[in-house]
């Protein structure tokens, strides 16, 4: 390999470093109406009376649209796939308002200062509805947050609005209850996870202005243009032609610019004025009014012989998606489906649950997907167990856990949303996985813990998990290859560098099957005017689904080249050898460069372009093992996290060290959920931590050492042996971590976060019951 | 109230309201390097150098500036690349949001204390978050900057 | 932010009649806590120009002026000299370099925040205020004080004296409030132990001090006892960042320790 497999430095790092006009509000037009959004400062309530009169009169003020200037439309703002799996919940604006945050009304001024100005002069009176502020209460809650009669499922997914339930589903694989009767020793647990807000550095924004066609162009901080473009067509009933969404360089997404946000105020305020608008949101507006991670709620049993064989899993969840719907189905779908088969040799399996309506900050999409809680209960479980077998946790994993060839009944059941696709694992190195991180973290010298110090114990927990490589059988990615005279490439591509990097990746693999190096091949990604379709960047699709469409263009591309040179050359296709500079035949040799040049301008001028498109058949997973080191101060219960090592199997790493920081990131941010970010709602159902001030990500120095490697493995279905690597990392630290706490002073914490309080206070009541 | 300020090498005039940040006078100037993270100087994105030394722009009154020197990354092009070689080396570049800030931290502690050690280079930056790397990956980054020969 | 007036007062008098006869007037040092409570100010009276922002050390005293910034107070060899550089280790924990450059000494005091990690040390190193106008005061009796009074601040005073210091903030992450803070002094066998954030501002464990402080030599129980002492006599409460019990058993466990550094230990990190 010359290109893949090569750390090769990104595309745009430089450029970024050196503070290039590159993201969405760098590309405001001059000019720009400000457009501002009232919020509700109470979490349910009917708008009785609203008066905007006033505000129209201030100078400067150009529109203040209310939930009476839109057509009653609903819709939903998840980035998936049409017909999304999320119920059509969501009005542009409602006469209801269903939590902190939600918008009341919209505002475009000429300056920022006459925005707030219009703001504070909208007069509105509200009814103030009973909230529902506790998804364990949301059911039959005789307050019901959606009594709309126009909403609706796009198809079934349990949507129950009367009884505030937005989704629900159960499958079952055996019969888990018999099988639990005859296990040895059966472990019955909750574990609950919170909601967490993304925190990406770049705050949510959208700018949009009408161009010389005199058609709606967006610029927007959004990991799914395609699907923006779609949901602003149907939401604001404007035809789809019409609209271009352009996606600049995003400051970090991790699924919080999955669903649409600020793009629907900018276009209906750039419709309505017919001027240029742009939208920034505020820190507190990200934290309040974009979407955070669903909490749950999840009981977990779990059932085995002496021997350690597991025999049984029975996973029941309760999961809160807050206002809206917006991946509620699918987020708590993946909890199951990519958490469970990590065991699949059980007699039985059982999964089922519901997902509420409650008035809180709407929950959507967020790297890991449900994956993450649902490893935090099952490997926090499969450690109890194995407490109560008194066997060694990894050696009740290596036991019990998927193996490379083997399958899952889950797969075939559990799609997203829909059925599912049975597949085999044709690669799953996590036997090496395990082994490699307990040499790494010196397992067999720690396990379970050792005394460090007076009143210090250093201790080590683990976790493995899964993960998934796109949506089979829906995610769509497609690339273009054009030939540029001079003899290099452009590669356009619909898939969403959201600073992942795919832009740099896909054209490695592009670069590597054209024989090229990668400044040879000139990438252009997400904008729904050029680039072909992509449904954008989650389920960790970039890699292997965009990356497979970008090969087989790749290989079309070199085809239809030397077609080209052998007719030239007057041979035919396989007596052509090419190298990607030279084609060499017995009658002659051409360069690439010579081709393309005489295709431009000389003879038998054509221009070269192909576009191809991929649509998995299969999600191969990656694996990983996550092992935590902590050093837990026994009086105390603060805890300093020595080390996390984490073993990957993503097939080949296309750019290693790129895949080595995804890994890290989301590790990172997994460290982040268990121990430091702890989101709050107030009594009054405001969010409490809703600045970065209040919520805390982790810093440098909680960040002491990070061990990452990855395993040897090569996936044949993907594009050069690679699966993906861009939510794997985030899985496993709560579970180990929550693991690594319990071994270190034998406190089980089942709800995150994991704060030193609770370990003391565990350490307290476990010294007053002796 | 008019302020004379020294932008990136050039001496600027600005007309400002007594209230206004320097984050936005100076993002008004078209400095696309200068953004903002959050609303409560928690972050460290919005970092500029007054007078060589890192300072929260979005909590900066612009009339402070008065007089003062003041560099954003645009002003220091040639150490911005090679920090961010060093970045792209060692994959520690992702979105890119909080790398302009990042660089100048970096620049200033170059400058400051060209020997840091692995803890005196996190303490120097701790308040540049970054939510995206996992800060491993800088940390080398920024290690082996220190160490090339100016 | 939107200031109605701002003032940039050549002269300490001139910056004291400003702010003394004008109740709206607010005080803008680092600016950076101002930035985020408030909104609208009316009348904004800068300090940059008074030349408050020197440190000196005399023969006596280091005097902190009221405009030195945090990062400034942390790097002065004076003030690092001080308690083995308690204090610096106190300015190097508020909240990351950059805000650290900004805040001053001056806000810090006169903003009385309960969440401040430098109140703490300070409480602890005896420190007296210097005013414009006012008599100078110690810090702990300005914490206590019944009247408020308009008047620039204008310096801290703290005492050189030759003793073992510790700063200890426990918090979630580094950039966040402390959960508590402490800072333990020790000159020649006299202590001083001063908690923060308890969720509330800074006190000195008053009675565990005299108690202590009797006591020569001190042994290990003394401290055990004294640390005792100091969290069941202060006053600890709940917030969303810890509970009461917790805080209360903190301190006593954090004080221990720090009583047993600064008594014991040759070497301070």
């Amino acid at each position: 390999m010359n290109v893949v497999s090569k750390p090769l430095p990104s595309l745009d790092g430089k450029a970024l470093m050196m503070g290039r006009q590159a993201y969405t509000d760098d590309f405001a037009a001059a000019g720009s109406l400000i457009v501002k959004a009232l919020r509700s400062p109470h979490p349910f309530a009917k708008i009785v009376q609203i008066d905007a009169a006033e505000a129209r009169k201030i100078p400067g003020v150009e529109l203040v649209l209310t939930f009476r200037d839109f057509k009653r439309i609903p819709f939903t703002r998840a980035g998936q796939g049409y017909p999304e799996p999320s119920p059509h919940d969501k009005f542009v604006l409602d006469e209801y308002v269903r939590y902190v945050g939600d918008e009341v009304a919209i505002v475009a001024a000429a300056d920022a200062k006459t925005a707030d100005e219009a703001i504070a002069a909208i007069k509105v009176k509200y009814e103030l509805l009973p909230p529902v502020l506790d998804c364990e209460t949301a059911y039959k809650n005789p307050s019901v947050l959606h009594p709309e009669p126009e909403i609706h499922e796009m198809f079934p997914i349990g949507f129950d609005p009367k009884n505030n339930v937005a989704a629900s589903y159960k499958m079952n694989v055996g019969d888990v209850d018999a099988v639990l009767k005859t296990c040895d020793v059966v472990v019955e647990r909750t574990y609950r996870t919170s909601a967490q807000s993304h925190a990406a550095m770049e705050p949510h924004a959208a700018n949009a202005r009408f161009d010389h066609q005199n058609r709606l162009v967006l610029y927007a901080t959004t990991q799914t243009p395609v699907h923006i473009r779609r949901i602003i067509s149907q939401a604001l009933d404007y035809p789809l032609a019409q609209i271009r969404v352009v996606k600049p360089r995003v400051g970090g997404g991790f699924g919080g610019k999955q669903a649409i946000a600020a793009e629907l105020f900018v276009a209906a305020a750039a419709i309505r004025t017919g001027k240029p608008c742009r939208m920034v949101y505020t820190r507190k507006e990200v934290f309040e009014a974009t979407y955070t991670r669903h909490a749950m709620k999840i009981d977990m049993r779990l059932g085995a012989m002496k021997d350690g064989t597991l025999k049984a899993i029975d996973c029941q969840v309760l999961s809160d998606t807050g206002a809206y719907g917006e991946h509620a189905l699918t987020v708590f779908m993946v909890t199951g489906s990519k958490v469970l088969p990590l065991y699949n040799k059980v007699d039985a399996v059982r999964f089922a649950g519901t997902v509420v309506y409650t008035n809180h900050t709407p929950a959507g999409a967020f790297r890991g997907y449900g994956a993450i809680q649902g490893n935090f209960a099952l490997e926090s479980a499969v450690d109890e167990l194995c407490a109560a077998l008194r066997m060694d946790p990894a050696a009740f994993r290596k036991k019990n856990m998927m193996r490379e060839g083997e399958t899952s009944p889950i797969f075939a059941i559990m799609g997203e949303g829909t059925e599912g696709t049975a597949m085999t694992m044709d690669t799953c190195k996590l036997p090496f996985c395990v082994d490699r991180g307990m040499e790494l973290c010196d397992w067999a010298h720690h396990f379970p813990r050792r005394i460090v110090a007076k009143n210090r114990v250093r201790a080590v927990g683990m976790a493995i998990a899964m993960q998934g490589s796109g949506i089979p059988l829906i995610d769509m990615g497609a690339a273009t290859i054009k030939l540029n005279d001079d003899g290099f490439y452009n590669l356009l591509v619909g898939a969403t560098d959201i600073g992942q990097k795919s832009d740099t990746v896909l054209g490695q693999i592009a670069a590597e099957e054209l024989g090229v190096p990668l400044s040879r091949m000139i990438v252009t990604s997400s904008d729904t005017d050029t680039t072909p379709f992509d449904t954008g960047a989650y389920a960790s699709s970039t890699t292997y689904v965009s990356g497979n469409a970008v090969l087989k263009a790749a290989k079309k591309m070199k085809e239809t080249l030397v077609a080209e040179a052998a007719s030239i050359l007057g041979t035919t296709r396989d007596q052509v050898a090419f190298d990607g500079e030279t084609f060499v035949a017995e009658s002659g040799r051409l360069t690439l460069r010579d081709l393309s040049n005489r295709l431009f301008y000389n003879h038998g001028q054509k221009q070269i372009t192909v576009t191809e498109s991929y649509v998995g058949h299969k999600s191969p997973p990656p694996f990983m093992a996550g092992f935590a080191t902590v050093d837990v101060d026994t009086e105390t219960g603060e805890v300093d996290l020595v080390d996390y090592v984490s073993v990957v199997d993503c097939g080949t790493t296309i750019n290693p060290k790129l895949a080595q920081g995804q890994v890290e990131g989301a590790i990172v941010q997994g460290i982040g959920i268990t121990m430091f970010e702890e989101p709050a709602y107030g009594k009054d159902g405001k969010m409490a931590s809703n600045d970065l001030l209040t919520y805390k990500i982790p810093t440098r120095l909680e960040i002491r050492r990070l061990t990452t490697e990855f395993a040897v493995s090569y996936e044949e279905s993907g594009p050069f042996g690679a699966k993906s690597v861009g939510e794997i990392g985030i899985d496993t630290p709560p579970a180990a971590i929550a693991n690594a706490i319990y071994n270190a002073v034998g406190v089980r914490i089942r709800e995150l976060p994991i704060t030193p309080e609770k370990i003391w206070r565990g350490i307290q009541s476990a010294r007053q019951s002796k | 109230m008019k302020i004379s300020v020294e932008v990136n090498g050039l001496r600027r005039a600005f007309d400002v309201e007594p209230g206004d940040y320097l984050v936005d006078t100076l993002r008004g100037a078209g400095l696309f390097s200068v953004r903002r993270g959050c609303d409560s100087t928690s972050c460290g994105i919005c970092t500029v150098l007054v007078d060589g030394r890192p300072v929260p722009s979005c909590s900066y009154l612009s009339i402070r500036a008065d007089g003062r020197s003041i560099l954003t990354v645009e002003g220091i092009a040639s150490e911005a690349a090679k920090i961010a070689d060093r970045f792209g080396a060692e994959g520690a570049d992702q979105c890119g949001y909080c790398n302009p800030s990042v660089a100048l931290a970096v620049y200033a502690l170059k400058r400051t204390k060209p020997k840091a050690s692995d803890d005196e280079i996190r303490e120097w930056l701790v308040g540049n978050l970054c939510r995206c790397s996992g800060y491993q990956s800088q940390l080398a980054a920024i290690r082996s900057y220190l160490e090339e020969r100016p | 932010m939107r200031i109605e007036t701002l003032l940039r007062p050549a002269s300490l008098e001139d910056a004291y009649k400003a702010y003394a006869n004008d109740k709206t007037a607010v005080l803008f040092a680092g600016g950076a806590w101002n930035k985020l409570a408030l909104k609208e100010v009316k009348t904004a009276i800068l300090l940059d120009d008074l030349g408050l922002g020197t440190i000196e050390a005399g023969e006596k005293t280091v005097e902190i002026g009221a405009m030195a910034t945090l990062s400034d107070v942390a790097e002065h060899p004076a003030v690092q000299s001080l308690y083995r550089g308690m204090l610096s280790r106190a300015c190097r924990h508020v909240m990351g370099i950059t805000l650290e450059n900004v805040a001053t000494i001056g806000g810090s005091v006169m903003g009385g925040y309960a969440f401040s990690d430098i109140v703490t040390p300070l409480l602890a190193m005896d420190v007296t205020l210097r005013f414009h106008k006012h008599e100078p005061m110690k810090l702990a009796d300005y914490l206590v004080r019944k009247t408020n009074f308009r008047d620039i601040f204008v310096a801290v005073s703290v005492p050189r004296r030759s003793g073992r210091g510790v700063f200890r903030k426990i918090a979630r992450t580094r950039l966040d409030f402390a959960i508590l803070n402490l800072a333990v002094t020790n000159v020649n066998g006299l202590y001083a132990i001063a908690v923060g954030a308890r969720p509330g501002i800074a006190r000195l464990a008053a009675s565990a001090m005299d108690r202590l402080n009797e006591i020569n030599p001190v042994s290990l129980y003394d401290i055990e006892h004294a640390a005792a002492d100091a969290a069941a006599e202060l006053d600890f409460g709940t917030n969303s960042r810890a509970a009461e019990d917790y805080r209360r058993a903190l301190a006593k466990i954090h004080v221990f320790r720090a009583l047993k550094e600064v008594t014991f230990d040759e070497n301070q990190r």
